[in-house]
């Protein structure tokens, strides 16, 4: 059978047609495997015209100050603080083991006590540290996630675009809540032939309504902060009250984005959080006379802790729209990051 | 009786609609292309927009309907979207098919209502005309003559008939028109017979294996109403010069040249191209690379000659006192379907390189471009194939010269346009709709319409 002779040709089955039945037609010659035709990546940006450039910027910004790994690194003051911390824990608990153990070995009931005590507690801290350990891996995988999708919406390469979206259904299929969703994605998604098409797609149809949820949510808490700020009977508790709120906020928006983060996790989230929230501070500017504007106009009129209070609304709307951006594991692309100035409008300016 | 207040509400209703968008787009397409299916295609979507996923102005639920419109002025026939469908939906006792050639120019205004963000979140009603224009494809490389005169076009065209396989269509015109001296005053008979002759020519050269498509005059192929009038009945000279003497073969052959284009061509133009903003440029691309090297060459000039008439590049208020530029250009490698989603990124790059000259221009006129493979119809499945040799990914569909469904493997799709061989290494299949292929109730299957659509109108519904 003559193959391409012609070095630029793909190599690949010769011509062919048969009945569907399953009836036997002429038959192809032997091929060897066949390259993929590629081509250079086109101008991806035309379907993200509907996104503003700020928030195209935002998301390059959010990037660059590393919300991915490079931020993760900690300074080496901190590890030997922390190791210094451990080891005298370390030496603490040995000795309260050795204690134990020593009354434990003795045989009587109360040592048996101790034992069984001592293995339960084994055992509840290594399920901590696993538990730890794995929700930080989740957040990992977020991270990996959105950077994979932002790569593969950058160069529209299919193979990693259909990567990404293995590794987003394979993130919210388990969640009853998104079953509607996600059915309503794997329809619209047949029409589609395009792995990074798709996954403009699934950021509309899955993600948008749980975007959608988080907002609600965070605008219910940062109503609550504004109230509370302005009802609050001293300053100290003021601020304790807006701290909680701030960090449920960035609590219930993981745990709408299906993380349960774990005290490292956590930790981790809050940074990421503050990373995301100061990448998009910057490109805030104009949002940042926002509040100002905003609460002056209402001191003015009413009074000045309904003023304060809305300062905090805004703030804690801030938080909570940075940790969506830190806990969904898609940069914003398709669907627009939800606007902050916006939303407080909406929520305390009104 | 209609009251004042009636009146008063009539204008306004008129001032409001002075502020609706209009956007005039070109279906810009040779013959066999597939401009008529693009358009019922594009019309049917927008009135069923239940399958456009990628297109924004629905994505974010910002569009409310569209509606087929009477086209201001009365002139223009309008485009047969209703017959078109039918034929592609088939009737109880007709299969469905393909929509026959077009002959006529025709038109069709199709209004878009939609809401327009403002900022925080508030939008605003907003209206888009979107005025269509189909016309035969062959007409379309008129364009090129306006620029060309009588003795500069014999020149291109004598050269080119001696190019490839076109000497031995074309060498019975040849023959009889070098019998004719230029400088001798002709006479009409021997004059209608070499014209006729030129037309079998340009007819041949249609349907020949290599699928010209630089076949000028446009209305030799396809002369509507014109047929056998003096401005049809002319030939390039072998040795046509500049301004030939009064009286002689070449000068009369200049007359009717001059008068085709005075006549025929610029109204055609003026009417109904001049002034679009939007273009596609569709291209059956398999078509061609199944015919092989010459049959492309052949279509990048036309291609290339086609775009040369069109003014592209940024609009800006300059464009209230000059008229308006081509903003965006979307080439289109049509049928995509026709071959497995695996090549399908192998054929934009094709085309991508078959236009890159004059999508370069273009770019530098200050016109966004971009290339896409698309369907507007999507009439195969995908499907895996078992062989011999392994299993490959091939199309599942209604050939034309068939009667029942059949698995189909292309063949290898070139990498390059310096590959391209015409040998049977790639010979794609042409299908046909099935029943139940496309509804008259719902949008049709399609590939990469939405990602089309979103290009061409993406801003102009923002």
């Amino acid at each position: 059978m003559s193959q391409a002779e012609h070095p630029n040709t793909a190599s690949g089955p010769r011509p062919f047609r048969r009945a569907a039945a399953g009836q036997s037609g002429q038959e192809p010659g032997e091929a060897p495997a066949r390259p993929h035709a590629r081509r250079a990546a086109p101008d991806p940006d035309i379907y993200r015209e509907g996104g503003s450039k700020a928030n195209q910027q935002d998301a390059a910004t959010v990037q660059a100050t590393g919300l991915s790994a490079a931020s993760t690194r900690t300074s080496w003051t901190w590890r030997f603080l922390l190791a210094g911390l451990a080891l005298g824990a370390t030496a603490l608990a040995a000795r309260l083991v050795d204690n134990a153990i020593a009354s434990a070995t003795s045989g009587s009931a109360l040592g048996l006590l101790t034992a069984g005590a001592l293995g339960l507690l084994g055992l509840a801290l290594a399920c901590l540290i696993v538990g730890e350990f794995v929700s930080l891996a989740r957040l990992r995988n977020r991270s990996r996630i959105r950077t994979m999708v932002d790569q593969a919406g950058s160069t529209r390469d299919d193979a990693q675009a259909e990567k990404a979206l293995a590794a987003l259904t394979a993130l919210h299929a388990k969640r009853p809540d998104l079953a509607w969703s996600l059915a309503q994605y794997q329809e619209a998604a047949a029409d589609i032939p395009d792995a990074a098409d798709k996954l403009i797609v699934y950021e509309r149809l899955v993600l948008g309504p749980l975007d959608e949820a988080c907002v609600a949510e965070i605008r219910t808490i940062a109503r609550r902060a504004a109230v509370l700020t302005a009802f609050a009977p001293n300053p100290i508790l003021d601020a304790v009250f807006v701290l909680w709120l701030n960090l449920s906020a960035i609590r219930r928006v993981a745990h709408m984005q299906g993380l349960r983060p774990g005290a490292a996790a956590s930790w981790a989230l809050l940074r990421r959080t503050i990373l995301a929230m100061v990448a998009a501070g910057g490109m805030e500017a104009l949002g940042d006379m926002m509040p100002a504007a905003v609460a002056g106009s209402i001191v003015r009129t009413v009074a000045r802790r309904v003023g304060e209070g809305a300062v905090n609304g805004i703030l804690t709307i801030r938080i909570g729209v940075a940790a969506l951006e830190a806990t969904r594991p898609m940069p914003f692309a398709a669907r627009e990051r939800p606007s902050v100035t916006a939303l407080a409008r909406q929520t305390v300016g009104s | 009786m209609t009251s004042i207040v009636d009146q008063v509400e009539d204008w306004l209703t008129d001032a409001g609609s002075l502020l609706d968008r209009r956007v005039r787009l070109g279906v810009t397409g040779l013959s066999r292309a597939g401009k008529t299916v693009f358009i019922a295609s594009m019309v049917h979507h927008l009135l069923h927009p239940n399958r456009l996923k990628l297109l924004s102005v629905l994505a974010e639920g910002r569009f409310d309907a569209a509606m087929l419109q009477p086209m201001p002025g009365g002139s223009v026939p309008r485009f047969p979207y209703e017959a078109v469908l039918r034929d592609l939906t088939g009737t109880a006792n007709q299969a469905p098919r393909w929509p026959d050639g077009t002959r006529a120019v025709s038109e069709l205004r199709l209004s878009i209502r939609f809401r327009s963000p403002l900022a925080f979140g508030l939008e605003r009603p907003n209206t888009l005309h979107l005025d269509i224009v189909d016309y035969p494809g062959e007409w379309l490389l008129d364009l090129p003559l306006l620029s060309l005169n009588y003795a500069d076009w014999s020149r291109q065209a004598v050269a080119q008939a001696h190019r490839g396989g076109r000497q031995v269509l074309s060498a019975e015109w040849l023959a009889l028109a070098q019998s004719m001296p230029a400088d001798a005053a002709g006479d009409e008979p021997a004059i209608a017979h070499t014209a006729a002759a030129f037309r079998a020519y340009l007819q041949a050269a249609r349907n020949a294996p290599q699928r010209y498509s630089m076949l000028q005059p446009g209305r030799f192929l396809l002369p509507g109403e014109m047929a056998g009038a003096p401005a049809l009945t002319f030939f390039p000279l072998p040795d046509a010069a500049d301004n030939a003497p009064r009286g002689t073969l070449a000068r009369l052959m200049a007359d009717r040249f001059e008068s085709y284009k005075r006549e025929i061509a610029a109204p055609f133009f003026d009417h109904h191209l001049k002034r679009i903003d939007r273009q596609v440029v569709l291209v059956d691309m398999l078509e061609h690379l199944a015919a092989g090297p010459e049959s492309l060459t052949d279509l990048k000039t036309a291609i290339d000659g086609t775009l040369g008439a069109f003014r592209h590049g940024e609009s800006s208020w300059l464009s209230l006192l000059f008229g308006k530029r081509i903003s965006r250009v979307l080439f289109a490698a049509t049928k995509a379907d026709h071959l497995p989603a695996a090549d399908h990124q192998g054929l934009a790059g094709l085309l991508d390189a078959l236009v890159g000259d004059t999508s370069r221009r273009l770019s530098y006129a200050g016109a966004r471009i971009h290339s896409e493979a698309i369907a507007a119809l999507r009439v195969t499945r995908e499907t895996t194939i078992e062989t011999p040799s392994g299993r490959w990914p091939g199309i599942a569909g209604l050939p034309l010269d068939s009667d029942r469904v059949e698995e189909v493997l292309p063949g290898a799709l070139p990498l390059t346009l310096e590959a391209v061989t015409g040998s049977d290494q790639f010979a794609p299949v042409a299908f046909r709709p099935r029943p139940g292929d496309i509804r008259q109730d719902q949008g049709p299957a399609s590939l990469r319409m939405d990602r089309a659509l979103e290009f061409l109108l993406g801003d102009a519904l923002g």
